[in-house]
């Protein structure tokens, strides 16, 4: 067989000159996260409405954020009152929203129950040092000839990153 | 290229010994045509890739930033600041380029680390010519661990363009 070294040689450079060499261009980018630390609320104190004598007509006791005690018409109200309080943790020098769940609650003493708002004039926060604190006000209901006995009930409140 | 094939033609006039053929391939392979030079495109990063703020919690997530800015949140709590990252190339018009992307590390000042794999909006871009820039973008998920430590988290990724 006669080979063509010549042809060869030509096909040789055409295929040199069909393979282009590939090439490529870089770039540096960025890119970022956030991570903020999960919230933690804590109960520091109870609200506590103190004690209360009932009358014959329905009135209203309320504490403020300050723990004072407004005493309803006909009522006769003693002992020591303290606002609801709750410690707030999370990331440093973010702003926290704060809601109470359930502002309309019943205080309940196994048979009866009376009537309790609450609000809180803290809608938001911001957490200098990763640490805040707001407090809970409540007003409660007190029915006419109210049965006497420890009233206790429950509320949830959130806090939120926004 | 000229001088490369008035040498190859000398050579096989000689009938040089076919051992030296691989070696001429080679030459022509590494020496890069001075017009593919001339063409390069050029690609520069534009805004960076941000994933926003996110509430690590006890389990552990996944975030995804499209290539459009949509985030998708799981197992974790995204808030804002999220967008896609993008990027400019110039070059010939009706040139042909292949977009890479490679994965990253993202890295806390307290050493504590999270995975990003990034995906560009296309693979292939056909570029616009001239001045103007063709804009890709880029999103990518962000693989988050259970309790992962609070902090700035950056890092850089490479972005390749290729093309012949």
């Amino acid at each position: 067989m006669k080979v063509n070294f010549k042809l060869l040689g030509v096909a040789g450079v055409l295929a040199v000159g069909l393979a282009m060499p590939a090439h490529a261009e870089t770039a540096q980018g960025d890119a970022t996260v956030k991570i903020l630390q999960a919230i933690t609320v804590t109960k520091a104190a109870d609200l506590n409405f103190g004690n209360v004598v009932a009358s014959a007509s329905a009135a209203t006791v309320a504490v403020g954020e300050d723990g004072t005690r407004t005493c309803g018409t006909g009522l006769n109200c003693y002992g020591t009152t303290t606002a609801g309080a709750f410690n707030v943790t999370g990331a440093a020098g973010e702003t926290v929203s704060v809601g109470i769940d359930t502002p309309s609650i019943q205080l309940s003493n196994g048979t009866q129950s009376m009537a309790v708002a609450l609000t809180t004039a803290t809608s938001s926060l911001t957490l200098a040092g990763g640490t805040g604190s707001f407090r809970v006000a409540g007003s409660l209901s007190v029915g006419a000839n109210q049965a006497a006995g420890t009233y206790t009930g429950q509320y949830n409140v959130s806090v939120n990153y926004q | 290229m000229v001088v490369l094939e008035a040498t190859m033609t000398r050579a096989f006039c000689l009938r040089p010994p076919p051992a030296l053929l691989p070696a001429l391939v080679l030459t022509a392979l590494v020496a890069p045509p001075a017009a593919a030079q001339r063409r390069a495109p050029q690609v520069q990063a534009g805004v960076a890739l941000s994933f926003g703020a996110i509430v690590a919690g006890s389990r552990a997530g996944q975030v995804t930033v499209t290539p459009d800015g949509d985030v998708r949140c799981a197992g974790v709590q995204c808030l804002s600041g999220a967008r896609a990252g993008d990027f400019y190339v110039t070059g010939p018009k009706d040139y042909a380029v292949a977009v890479t992307v490679a994965p990253t590390i993202l890295r806390a000042s307290g050493g504590a680390t999270l995975g990003v794999r990034i995906a560009p909006s296309a693979t292939t871009l056909l570029l616009l010519g001239g001045r103007r820039q063709t804009r890709f973008t880029v999103g990518g998920t962000l693989s988050i661990g259970a309790n992962q430590p609070a902090g700035d988290y950056r890092g850089a990724y490479l972005v390749v363009l290729d093309y012949l």
